[in-house]
């Protein structure tokens, strides 16, 4: 029987051992790999569906609510049920029938809507405001195939503070890929705090397990709900922002162009920061975002662009109080140092002649720091180009000691660093060594190269009122539950200038308000010690900057600010008024010098 | 009861093994088929009754077979292996296209497509069997081993190669066995599988579209094990029906009919099925049923007096229970997707009757050794 008997074990064998084989697969399958295998599979037959989380608040330093949620409707076509009549849907909804159709193709087209189904319902209309939906509700739902979801926008309100807060948007193609917690649904702030503290608010997505059929219907819940999620919330924040006081500079920026930063010095809080002109944040939610956000992009006074931390400007005058901080430290003047006040060498207004340094402060004379910075580069000798070259050297190191010339790390992005000028621009400019100090003097009263960001002229205030040290101004202060310590050693910034000089400096800050003859006379304050400087920026555009860097009361400061505002001409007329009653709304909690108030709201620079 | 259960002609423990088979069959194609019925269209019993009235012709064709006498299949095999090279060769040219790979041919008037790859199976099956019984006493010249029953197996799985190279190498590993058992030499084997190697190299080289089809199956294989593949999305699917069965089964609980069902449920995939509702136990009762019809096949083999009959039992019990294997293993995913049916449960017409036929000869076999040992104690 041909090999038949000897050879029939080996077939045995053979399929004995794939049977053996089976069984151990079907063991792994089942048994060890479970989770392994399910997880494959669920992507293909088990839907996960999203519930998102409510992104976290922003609350103001006293608690008041700067950014909420509101509730907003997605209306919901099933493309299989749907059945209107156009024309009146379309009125309903408040579009044109063209749009309709657009819109329909839109959804129907697979290539941009990947997951389409007939029945499974589709966004017709996304992000319907409470109010809006309230009215058409009923009408709606007697349409057939028309559902609706509900989704969180978010909510200001009080209209403040759009730059810094900033706005929320759709997440695009490059979110999606940047970073795995994204959906396409999603959104996630695209500018200011919503931005910077995206992880912090954004919270964890709940996600529901269902399993579905063939056509996308869902049956029931995968494995009881055992793999489901919660949602969890965002964290809240609590800013550093005064919501009252965010306000009332708003108001005083009406019908100008720059930027008011007040900051705490104690801690380096930002209480106020305000770009102008600003906008009413709620414009950039929902359903009307992408069209007010193209107007309010193209407007020819750059309404979006955040001039407090990126614009970058001549200080003016208000360096003028650096300068004399750093002419104090290295020796080469002192409270009585007096210069003549020479306008051949550099313009100046009439004032009493000559004049200490503290008095230089008060009228701001211009002759006074084209001397008193010639002496700093050159110690004080008749020096040549290298000593002229290791003088700004050494004046360099000490103002970017004032955080200059780099962006100070501020909790927003995009800051800007501005610029100080040194030594390796001018030869760049000039040809190397083929400059002196006439040729570079107007850094000497913050013009030409020197450039400084509002928030830069603010932090100045900041190390005047500390005399010598700052803390990285921010924006919050709270996380959740968690306080944020900014006094920890990396935020905390000591500038090369002692303490001790600082006194000279503050009376002539003291004086530019309230000895005659100051260049901020008028914004005295009653019952306030405010120690300010006025600062007339140089712009060869048109009409000067007025600016104005101040902190109160001198004792115990409890604020400083800087004022900028564009082609608005001498730091006294404009900008010195604003952040007078900036310290009196911040100090007092009250205005009562209305008559000022209304002759600064009414000025009006563009 | 009595009268029919004496009607029925050959081994009762065959008969039971493929009447349990095609039961069990029924509730999975039903359930199988419940995403294809939802297509075209909603009528879930279009395709169970289609299921259930081929496999009671698949009945009536292994009990009419199992009438014949085998014995003039020897003769018969001759014009089969005549028909079945022209008929490969028509597929290939002709034939329509399912999944890119020209399988299937239809028959004209009748309007009854079938694989012409299941035919040759079975016409190279009969015909190794009458050319190793008859070649018993040459089978060391290698020469004579080569030309009459290496070469035709070769030209014919080549001619299926192209379109389907799983039934090809299933027929191969088939003709295999029986060689094996038929007693080729060890050596032979180790020159042939050389010589195959290079004949397949040669072939790639002379048709490079025969070489497409190749990379589909190195593709396969080499996204095999890959999850994101859109080819796995069958196979994740099958292993999580797998999960779901546990050891005991859904038996038809709501979650099977609607949750991630491979597409191919009721055929390719079938034995995932199978493990969803019926269970580990189902699964393991299943492959039983399978080795249970080889080793009855084998014993049959052995009662056999002519060396014929007991070759061509091997081989057609072996090629089914190899088919079968590799439809399993698809299904637990110890092979890329290769498209076999599980033969007598598997939805899919003509080839189901194939198998039929297959049966059919086996049972006749069995029928002839029972009534010779009757004979024999009469």
């Amino acid at each position: 029987m041909a090999k038949l008997e000897s050879r029939k074990y080996h077939i045995y064998l053979l399929f004995g051992f794939f049977f053996i084989v089976y069984i151990c697969r079907l063991f792994y399958v089942q048994i060890i790999e479970k989770e392994f295998f399910v997880d494959r599979a669920k992507t293909d037959a088990v839907d996960k569906v999203v519930e998102f989380p409510v992104r976290g608040n922003i609350y103001d330093r006293n608690g008041k609510v700067l950014v909420q949620n509101e509730i907003a409707y997605d209306v919901m076509l099933t493309m299989k049920d749907f059945k209107v009549d156009t024309l009146k849907f379309c009125a309903l909804l408040k579009i044109d029938t063209s749009e309709f159709k657009l819109r329909l193709k839109k959804i129907k087209n697979k290539s941009i809507n990947k997951g389409y189904s007939s029945r499974i319902p589709q966004v017709f209309e996304s992000l319907m405001k409470s109010e809006d939906f309230g009215g058409i509700k009923e009408r709606l739902f007697n349409y057939k195939g028309v559902s609706v979801k509900k989704r969180t926008v978010r909510s200001y309100p009080r209209p403040i503070a759009a730059h810094v807060l900033g706005h929320v948007s759709k997440v695009g193609p490059r979110d999606l890929n940047r970073d795995q917690f994204y959906i396409p649904q999603d959104y996630r702030g695209s500018s200011g705090l919503e931005l910077f503290y995206e992880k912090e608010l954004r919270g964890a997505k709940g996600w529901h397990h269902y399993l579905k059929n063939r056509h996308g219907k869902y049956i029931s819940k995968y494995l009881n709900g055992a793999l489901d999620t919660t949602p969890r919330p965002g964290n809240n924040l609590k800013s550093t922002l005064d919501a009252d006081l965010q306000e009332y500079g708003e108001m005083l920026m009406t019908g100008k162009i720059g930027a008011i930063v007040a900051i705490e010095p104690s801690t380096g809080e930002i209480l106020a920061m305000i770009n102008a002109p600003t906008y009413d944040p709620n414009l950039l939610v929902g359903g009307e975002y992408g069209a007010n956000y193209q107007r309010l992009a193209k407007d020819k006074k750059k309404i979006l662009f955040p001039r407090s931390i990126q614009s970058r400007q001549p200080p003016g005058s208000i360096v003028k109080t650096m300068q004399s901080l750093i002419s104090l430290n290295i020796g080469v003047a002192n409270e009585y140092t007096s210069f003549g006040c020479n306008k051949k060498l550099v313009g100046c207004h009439d004032h009493r002649n000559p004049l200490t340094l503290p008095e230089a402060i008060q009228h701001s004379c211009n002759p006074y720091y084209y001397n008193l910075v010639k002496k700093i580069f050159f110690k004080g000798r008749n020096g040549n180009m290298a000593q002229l070259r290791k003088g700004m050297d050494d004046w360099e190191k000490y103002v970017r000691s004032f955080g200059l010339g780099n962006p100070l790390g501020v909790d927003l992005y995009g800051e800007k660093d501005g610029n100080v000028p040194d030594v390796k621009e001018y030869d760049q400019i000039y040809g190397k060594n083929r400059w002196n100090y006439r040729t570079i003097y107007s850094l000497s009263i913050g013009q030409g190269e020197f450039s400084l960001t509002p928030i830069q002229m603010a932090n100045l205030g900041v190390i005047l009122a500390n005399k010598g040290y700052y803390y990285t101004p921010h924006l919050i202060r709270q996380i959740g539950d968690e306080k944020l310590f900014f006094s920890d050693s990396n935020f905390y910034h000591k500038t090369l200038i002692d303490s001790s000089n600082f006194e000279i400096v503050h009376n002539g800050m003291q004086w530019v308000l309230e000895r005659p003859g100051g260049t901020a006379g008028r914004s005295k304050l009653e019952g306030v010690t405010i120690c300010g400087k006025t600062g007339t920026s140089q712009n060869p555009h048109g009409d000067d900057h007025s600016v104005f860097m101040a902190f109160a009361p001198r004792h115990n400061p409890q604020i400083a600010l800087a004022v900028f505002v564009e082609n608005a001409g001498g730091g006294g007329g404009t900008a010195a008024p604003i952040a007078s009653l900036m310290i009196e709304k911040y100090l007092k909690r009250k205005v009562e010098r209305l008559k000022l108030e209304q002759e600064i709201v009414e000025k009006v620079f563009y | 009861m009595q009268g029919i259960y004496n009607k029925i002609y050959g081994d009762k423990v065959i008969w039971g093994v493929i009447i349990s088979l095609a039961l069990m069959s029924i509730p999975i194609v039903y359930v199988g088929t419940d995403q294809l019925a939802q297509l075209r269209g909603g009528n879930f019993f279009y395709f169970v009754i289609k299921h259930a009235i081929i496999l009671l012709g698949a009945f009536v064709i292994a009990y009419h077979v199992s009438k014949i006498k085998h014995g003039y299949l020897s003769r018969l095999s001759l014009i089969l292996m005549l028909i079945t090279v022209p008929l490969l060769l028509y597929t290939m040219l002709a034939g329509h296209s399912v999944d890119s790979a020209e399988r299937w041919i239809k028959i004209p008037i009748i309007g009854l497509s079938f694989q012409s790859s299941d035919f040759a199976k079975l016409a190279v099956t009969i015909y190794l069997a009458r050319v190793l019984s008859r070649k018993q006493g040459k089978l060391d010249d290698f020469k004579e081993v080569l030309k009459h029953l290496f070469f035709p197996v070769i030209i014919i799985c080549g001619l299926i190669l192209k379109s389907d190279f799983s039934t090809a190498a299933l027929i191969m590993g088939g003709c295999f066995i029986m060689m094996f058992f038929g007693g080729v030499k060890i050596k032979h084997f180790a020159i042939i599988s050389g010589l195959i190697v290079l004949l397949f190299t040669l072939l790639i080289l002379l048709f490079p579209e025969g070489l497409q089809r190749l990379l589909t199956w190195v593709n396969r294989l080499l996204a095999f094990g890959d999850a994101a593949h859109e080819g796995n999305y069958q196979k994740n699917l099958a292993q999580a029906s797998i999960y779901d069965g546990g050891a005991i089964g859904l038996w038809f609980d709501i979650l099977p009919g609607n949750y991630g069902q491979p597409p191919q449920a009721a055929s390719d995939f079938i034995y995932a099925t199978i493990l969803r509702n019926y269970g580990l136990i189902g699964g393991v009762f299943t492959i039983v049923m399978y080795l249970i019809l080889f080793f009855r096949s084998i014993k049959i083999a052995k009662k056999c007096t002519k060396l014929f009959s007991t070759l061509l039992v091997i081989g057609l019990s072996s090629g089914l229970v190899l088919q079968a294997f590799s439809n399993m293993a698809v299904a637990v995913g110890l092979f890329p997707v290769t498209g076999q049916p599980l033969p007598m449960v598997s939805m899919g017409g003509t080839s189901l009757w194939f198998t039929a036929i297959s049966i059919g000869i086996i049972l006749s076999v069995s029928r002839e050794t029972s009534s010779s040992k009757n004979e024999e104690i009469a």
